[in-house]
């Protein structure tokens, strides 16, 4: 009972979000994202060449 | 339990750590290769020595190249709701630099509630102009036009805080001058090395004269993590018995939060950055880690 009283709307919150980062890393996992700011990294190193 | 000494071990670590590409330089010929993970802490995407880039940097660089960003939204939904602020205080390099600046010449103070107020919208202005201005060059590439403008915009145009950011100047910008013996010093950038000398002073300067001063007045990361520290699962507890409301931890904040105006039961605050420091000061152990 006490743990469920502690349970508020930014708790809720906080836990949707953290939900929503989880999804959309495993999006960003499917679709190569690493190897995407990996290319992206290689190409913008050194920027002042 | 004081927390300060453990902090300190943890931020050299993590200092260490997040450049240990540096090795690759080194007699010993280290093959360590990037992680390519955004990380919400500054560590400068144009540097050879960092591990990983910045997630502040990958957010400009994949929005202003059209892309949308999935990694880095998660990254900052994943520890922004989870740890809020924390990483600033316990691992970013450019944190433990100015926290390093403040003990050295044990001159850091307060500002007045007033101009700290004020000063702390400045990194939301500077967040807001740094991801419009990567937001609307994305989307000319996209749709193939202002390729004359983009062109001229030079070197911000792939990010226009990174040229910049301490963190790329620091270990990205000046190691590489250093190794090229000064070749990068084109007198194209002249403007440009003078804002990022400026940047420095700020960042040096500032540090040593008010704790934390990059953090709390110009960090446009910790202006966009700010947004998620309000509502993260971790949080501070003053117990409401043993706090006698002394202003011991109000004096002991490096970001000046007003503590004892927040509630007893989980303080979020937007600056809070979980140093602890207000829990090594009470006096009588009233302040906690909480979820």
């Amino acid at each position: 009972m006490t743990a469920l009283k502690t349970i508020n709307a930014w708790r809720i919150l906080a836990a949707a979000l953290l939900c929503l980062g989880l999804i959309m890393l495993h999006l960003s996992m499917k679709r190569g994202d690493v190897q995407m700011v990996k290319s992206i990294v290689e190409r913008y190193v050194p920027i002042f060449h | 339990m004081r927390y300060r000494p453990f902090r300190r071990a943890i931020q050299l670590a993590s200092f260490m750590l997040l450049n240990v590409l540096v090795l690759n330089y080194t007699p010993l010929r280290w093959r360590f290769s990037g992680l390519y993970l955004p990380i919400p802490v500054l560590i400068g995407i144009s540097s050879d020595v960092s591990v990983s880039p910045g997630l502040l940097d990958v957010l400009q660089v994949t929005l202003s190249n059209s892309m949308i960003p999935l990694s880095a939204i998660a990254a900052t939904l994943i520890i922004g709701s989870t740890l809020g602020r924390a990483l600033c205080g316990w691992v970013c390099p450019i944190g433990f630099i100015q926290d390093l600046a403040s003990a050295l010449t044990g001159k850091a103070g307060m500002v007045s509630r007033v101009t700290d107020a004020s000063g702390k919208k400045v990194k939301y202005a500077l967040l807001s102009m740094v991801m419009g201005v990567a937001g609307i060059v994305g989307l000319a590439r996209a749709h193939g036009v202002g390729v004359s403008h983009i062109e001229a915009m030079g070197v911000i145009s792939n990010g226009p805080f990174i040229p910049f950011s301490p963190d790329n100047i620091l270990f990205g910008q000046i190691p590489r001058i250093i190794v090229e013996g000064g070749a990068p010093l084109s007198r194209d950038y002249v403007a440009l090395f003078a804002v990022q000398g400026i940047v420095l002073l700020l960042l040096f300067w500032g540090g040593a004269s008010v704790t934390r001063f990059w953090c709390r007045y110009l960090c446009p990361l910790g202006g966009l993590m700010a947004a998620f520290a309000r509502i993260s699962l971790i949080g501070l507890r003053r117990h409401p018995t043993k706090c006698l409301r002394c202003p011991s931890c109000e004096r002991a904040c490096i970001m000046e939060v007003k503590i004892l105006g927040r509630p007893w039961r989980k303080l979020n605050d937007p600056d809070c950055i979980m140093c602890m420091e207000c829990a090594d000061a009470c006096p009588y152990g009233a302040i906690k880690p909480t979820l």
